[in-house]
């Protein structure tokens, strides 16, 4: 196969991985896996924010540099993905055999929006009993939930600023919570704390030490800057959102 | 109680799997792994449940082995047992108070909350790799 094929390949795997939030390791070695398979060397060197990938074949050294700018979990995509490498580095199939299952991926079918509401509610209800809520607490904790699983379909249509999602979603658990305290008496924090459950960036806290650990250490530094982000652009929406509600209760 | 605890880290890692778009056949043993980790976590230490760092520790460790069995037996990479497995112990709601701390200008509090969410966080990511890299090590061992 040409070169240009196979990196051509290669990246495209690597960048559909780190946009499905798979750890820096396992996508530079799946770029360089499947670059093997076809017999090319090549190196590949991946930040969260983007891949450059080189190889020095037989004519020409080439290079691609590939800019990731938006990234989310996907485990179906991860696990895919996982199989089609393997499946390369067996059966080394054709070039158009591979990019027809790789563009199968990436449209890969995703559990429908009613059942991702329904699961951001189940998240709240379930940490809210966790964190030693009562039943009426997770109810109400249930509804911010909701909320917060229609905002993830408002502003994950590729929004160019990817901490605003969580910015409005601690606002309006902060004003959702309070208003619940004063509704039926819940507690407003286990209310906002369960809900926020879902936002918070546990993935990105994990894979960032795992990056430290593994000694990809740029990699893993700005994944614990992206939980840190993410973690301020929740409080700050959750403290305006509650400052927001006192403000209204003041004036009426 | 403990029972009540462990269908709530079973549902507890279900729930957030769904959103991260797990696959279905694999989302029950997902649930299970969430669940072994903090039944290990309260096999440590059955009388507290807001979990220190050796029951993370140890609940991290047991979701490590598990995940790379399942991952054999499923035929899928490790990850996708270990994410929603450590969903139950991650620090998350530290690091929530850590920052709400700051926010209201509690800045000695904040900075001990913030090095108990670090220290949590370093604790699971800690088992799990050194999970990993066991069998990893054995993997290689044997080619």
């Amino acid at each position: 196969m040409d070169q240009d094929k196979i990196l051509d390949i290669a990246v495209r795997a690597g960048s559909l991985l780190l946009k499905s939030g798979a750890e820096t390791y396992r996508v530079e070695e799946t770029i360089v896996r499947i670059c093997q398979s076809y017999r090319l060397s090549c190196d590949a060197f991946v930040l969260p924010t983007g891949i450059f990938v080189s190889a020095e074949g037989k004519r020409t050294p080439l290079t691609i540099v590939r800019r990731i700018s938006y990234r989310t979990v996907d485990l179906t995509s991860i696990s895919r993905l996982n199989a089609l490498s393997r499946k390369i580095q067996n059966q080394k199939p054709e070039y158009q055999k591979v990019m027809a299952e790789l563009d199968e991926i990436s449209n890969i079918k995703k559990y429908s929006n009613l059942t991702i509401a329904m699961a951001y509610a189940l998240t709240a209800f379930v940490y809210v009993l966790i964190f030693g809520g009562t039943l009426m607490e997770s109810a109400a904790a249930v509804i911010v939930g909701i909320v917060l699983g229609l905002l993830r379909f408002l502003f994950r249509q590729g929004s160019s600023f990817p901490f605003i999602e969580y910015f409005f979603g601690g606002f309006a658990a902060g004003i959702l919570g309070s208003l619940f305290s004063v509704l039926i008496g819940v507690n407003p924090y286990l209310v906002i704390i369960g809900a926020l459950t879902n936002l918070v960036p546990g993935v990105a806290l994990t894979n960032g030490i795992r990056d430290l650990l593994h000694g990809d250490i740029v990699s893993g530094l700005s994944r614990l800057g992206e939980a840190l982000m993410t973690v301020f652009a929740i409080a700050a929406g959750t403290g305006i959102g509650i400052a927001a509600w006192n403000l209204i209760g003041v004036v009426a | 109680m403990i029972l009540k605890y462990l269908a709530l880290a079973f549902l507890g890692s279900i729930a957030p799997a769904i959103a991260i778009n797990i696959e279905k056949r694999l989302l029950l043993w997902a649930g299970l792994g969430g669940m072994l980790g903090v039944l290990t976590a309260l096999l440590v230490n059955p009388s507290s449940f807001s979990f220190s760092i050796s029951q993370i520790f140890a609940g991290a460790i047991i979701i490590g082995l598990y995940s790379e069995l399942m991952a054999k037996i499923m035929k899928a990479p490790s990850t996708v047992f270990v994410i929603p497995g450590i969903f139950p112990l991650v620090p998350g709601i530290t690091a929530y108070k850590t920052i709400q701390a700051f926010v209201d200008n509690e800045v000695s509090e904040a900075a001990l909350l913030g090095i108990d969410t670090v220290a949590k966080a370093f604790s699971i990511a800690f088992g799990i790799m050194l999970v990993t890299a066991i069998f990893r090590f054995a993997r290689r061992r044997r080619i």
